[in-house]
């Protein structure tokens, strides 16, 4: 076992290196630069030449691409993701600055969904094709196919400035310090709860089909059947004999999920204001801030290849015939 | 010349010496937009309260010579005050100095700063601040791309006194006025020790104007309270609190749910989300011209437009009423050459060539181009008329320009094809100048100068010339406009100017769209400025909240 995590671990680095040359290209090479991309935003007639050429030169970009790139790499190998061409600030700091915003709303997210899909597929796959599956898989394709965006923008024009119960963005109140321990954090629940639905709502049709079609597998094995045919009660074969099996390939998508835990919502996190690491890669990406940029994905993409080590290993120990020696 | 500041108190004073000025003079009435609510005031100012305003993008920095965009300039407004900044009449007024004056051959101005000063730290205000500012604004390592490009012609700054700098420019060169307005002193004591770029104070600055620094989270808000220690009257409100929120359609809500105090307005919003009974009870609609226009950008190096008579055709195929009309419900304002429309410099006799297809046929005629192959498209020489328009993504008002441009071309028997490209990609093709059309919008001065737009010197790929226009005449009054200081003979040469310009057609010069600011009527005290409510002096500093 031990091995086989050394090994995968090795094959890491070549992977990383060639996702990194690959980002860094199509980063660097696309057009427009960092200041190109301050003219965007604000068109303003007076940007000299020579402050222009300056300011490439300060950056390092006038020199060719892969001499960039191995200046990264020099860099990252003492884990430093450099600073930011536009607010001068390590990205390591703007991440982790972002980061709980995100994975605050993204790990709510996710219990929530699953709390309510595995049941709901549960359900749908024990009761196949009854009234129930069919009412539960039409509601939750509808839910799947409305646009966040515009979910999240009628929600905020009923329950914000309608009703007046929900704030309709940012993180906390203004004056949210001094309402107290308690106030403080409900504060922050309520101001959860609007982008927490439009997180939640489309992944719903998608974990609970998931859910439901494994649990089909499960259910028409042999073990079922001779777990039913013992004369055991119909919820004790299903809630510990068909969901245990069920939870595998759960584990399995589990593990892929956790790279999305740190990914921002670039849309949702715009809409309700939320600070979060979709808002800065959207940003980044805009203003051609290449070290933010190569930062975000080089976190990212070390996440997924980690995450999927890690589900593979989830995998061998939920079930015991999987082995990797 | 002398400008001196005068004793009474700073609400008061009144424009001092004009013959530099850069106002609209007797047009001002002309140019107060009709709809416009009047000063509201109402009794005595209260002192309190807390203003909210939005941030339509989260702050990259405070420190202000490096900033780049206009939320940061609203931040860093209430928390700096200039050397020298302008009146609501857009006319100069001293604000951190006591005077300026320019010596007889216009190569000097010495500023004398006031002596009662201070930063928000407590320490005095001096001219080695000020040499401190001008010489990180000259410093390589440092980026100050919008402050740069005003000193090129800046010799020396030489420091007399504790209370008194002396600019000396390399040569006459009647911008360097207004070059003043962009110096805003910054502490040395604060930013001369460590690195610049990454010195705390970019996050937590410590500024000379009446509002000083609270807080700042990151992307959320950040929060300015009034400093005690003001040199100037003292403001009324106690804190202001600025949001972030990126989303207009959000904005309006939380403008809506009484979370923010004001923002800006999309047209459509302008039109239909905000003249119901309950919003013009609780708000007052603004809006005024900044200095900008929209334009479409006719490459001279291309075969179709090197000819001014094909420029010319486009301008009469560009149905600018239409635009006007449709897009803007009669709200936009066409505009005729590249100066600023509530400028002096900005020639109001000339008017905008009308929309006249029929007139653009016979000048596209006269050029050569006819449909010889009859195949609907016009040629000459075996070229065909079919060019590609350029525009940004970012803007969905230049795609409904290029739009009603295309359907009008296609009548004319030209075919134009729109290309939309990412901002910053769009940028590095016009900067390049590798395009046949083009279509965006300058932010403009409040100095007139356009040397840098159209100078035959200019040209891409290190100049802003985009289109390659080169005419003998216009440089040669481009080249005295900015050695010329007197206001009314400097108004005649750009004038000149424009009035070439009008025949050139270098670019169809589109319009100017009015920005358009609803504020809650709870904010008393608002001044609109021809240049709007916040760029002036003094601004926003002095609204209060009377509930």
């Amino acid at each position: 076992m031990l091995t086989y995590i050394l090994r995968r671990l090795a094959y890491l680095v070549p992977t990383l290196l060639g996702i990194t040359i690959v980002t860094f290209l199509i980063v660097n090479l696309a057009p427009g630069d960092p200041v190109q991309a301050i003219r965007a935003e604000e068109m303003h007639a007076r940007i000299s030449p020579d402050a222009y050429q300056q300011m490439l030169k300060l950056y390092g970009l006038d020199k060719p691409v892969h001499i960039r790139y191995i200046t990264w790499l020099k860099r990252l190998a003492t884990f430093d993701f450099g600073d930011s061409f536009h607010s001068h600030r390590p990205v390591i700091r703007l991440i982790l600055e972002r980061l709980p915003a995100t994975l605050a709303l993204n790990i709510a997210s996710l219990i929530i969904a699953l709390v309510i899909s595995i049941p709901l597929g549960l359900h749908s796959a024990v009761r196949q094709n009854s009234l129930f599956d069919k009412v539960n898989g039409t509601i939750l394709y509808m839910l799947y196919s409305l646009p966040d965006f515009w979910v999240a923008l009628l929600l905020i024009m009923l329950f914000g400035v309608k009703l007046k119960i929900l704030p309709i963005y940012g993180m906390e109140a203004i004056d949210a310090r001094d309402f107290g321990f308690f106030g403080y954090w409900g504060d922050r629940i309520r101001h959860m709860i609007l982008p927490t639905v439009c997180l939640t709502y489309g992944s719903l049709a998608y974990l609970s089909r998931f859910v439901r079609g494994s649990t089909l597998e499960v259910i028409r094995q042999d073990f079922v059947r001779t777990a039913r045919a013992k004369g055991l009660e119909e919820d004790r074969v299903v809630y510990s004999h068909v969901f245990r099996n069920t939870m595998i390939p759960l584990l399995t998508l589990m593990g892929l999920l956790l790279p999305t835990l740190i990914s921002g919502s670039i849309i949702l996190e715009a809409i309700f204001s939320w600070p979060g690491i979709g808002a800065l890669f959207y940003d980044s990406v805009r203003a051609r801030d290449y070290p933010t940029v190569m930062g975000l994905s080089f976190i990212s993409s070390l996440l997924v290849l980690l995450s999927t080590l890690v589900a593979d290993l989830l995998y061998a120990w939920a079930d015991p015939r999987v082995t990797y020696d | 010349m002398q400008y001196r500041r005068s004793t009474v108190p700073k609400e008061l004073l009144v424009a001092l010496l004009l013959s530099l000025s850069i106002a609209c003079g007797g047009e001002k009435t002309d140019e107060k937009p009709d709809s416009t609510p009047p000063v509201t005031t109402s009794g005595e100012p209260r002192y309190g309260g807390t203003l909210i305003r939005q941030l339509e993008s989260e702050c990259k920095t405070l420190n202000w010579i490096m900033y780049t965009t206009n939320s940061e300039n609203f931040v860093l407004k209430y928390l700096y005050d200039p050397m020298v900044g302008f009146d609501e009449n857009l006319e100069y007024i001293p604000v951190l100095a006591k005077d300026f004056e320019l010596s007889a051959d216009h190569l000097r101005i010495t500023v004398h700063l006031r002596d009662d000063i201070h930063w928000h730290d407590g320490r005095p205000i001096t001219a080695r601040d000020v040499k401190f500012t001008m010489d990180r604004i000259r410093d390589p390592a440092v980026p100050a791309l919008n402050k740069e490009g005003y000193f090129t012609k800046l010799d020396s700054l030489e420091v007399v006194d504790e209370h008194t700098v002396v600019f000396h420019w390399k040569e006459p060169y009647s911008p360097s006025v207004y070059a003043l307005t962009q110096i805003t002193p910054v502490p040395e004591h604060v930013y001369g020790k460590g690195d610049f770029l990454t010195n705390p104070a970019n996050r937590a600055p410590v500024g000379s104007g009446p509002y000083k620094f609270e807080e700042w989270r990151s992307s959320q808000y950040i929060s300015i309270v009034r400093f005690d220690g003001y040199h100037g009257k003292k403001p009324y409100i106690d804190r202001i609190i600025f949001r972030v929120i990126e989303d207009g359609a959000v904005a309006l809500n939380a403008l809506k749910a009484g979370e923010l105090d004001e923002m800006r307005l999309t047209q459509i919003q302008w039109e239909k989300q905000t003249n119901d009974e309950d919003f013009l009870k609780r708000f007052n609609k603004y809006h005024y011209y900044v200095p900008s226009y929209n334009y479409a950008c006719w490459n001279c190096r291309t075969e179709w437009f090197s000819d001014r008579r094909v420029r010319l055709a486009m301008t009469k195929l560009f149905d600018r009423e239409s635009i006007n009309a449709k897009i803007y419900s009669g709200f936009a304002k066409p505009v005729s050459g590249p100066f600023y429309i509530n400028s002096w410099a900005y020639d109001r006799s000339v008017k905008p060539h009308p929309f006249d297809p029929e007139d653009a046929k016979r000048l596209l005629a006269e050029a050569g181009w006819t449909d010889s192959d009859d195949d609907g498209i016009l040629d000459r020489n075996g070229v065909r008329f079919e060019f590609e328009m350029l525009i940004s993504s970012g803007s969905s008002i230049g795609k409904q320009f290029a739009q009603l441009l295309q359907e009008e071309c296609q009548k004319a028997g030209i075919q134009m094809k729109i290309r939309q490209l990412e901002g910053a990609t769009f940028f590095d093709k016009v900067d390049k100048g590798e395009f046949n059309a083009c279509m965006l919008q300058w932010r403009l001065d409040l100095d007139p100068d356009v040397f840098d737009t159209f100078h035959t010197s200019q040209f891409p790929p290190t100049g802003l010339n985009h289109g390659f226009y080169s005419n003998a005449k216009v440089d040669s009054l481009l080249e005295i406009g900015r050695t010329v200081f007197d206001q009314s003979k400097r108004a005649e040469i750009y004038h000149q100017v424009h009035r070439i310009m009008h025949i050139d057609q270098p670019y169809t010069f589109i319009n100017a769209v009015p920005e358009k600011r609803p504020i809650n009527k709870r904010v008393k005290n608002v001044v609109v400025s021809p240049d709007g409510p916040f760029d002036f002096w003094p601004g926003a500093d002095y609204w209060y909240i009377d509930e």
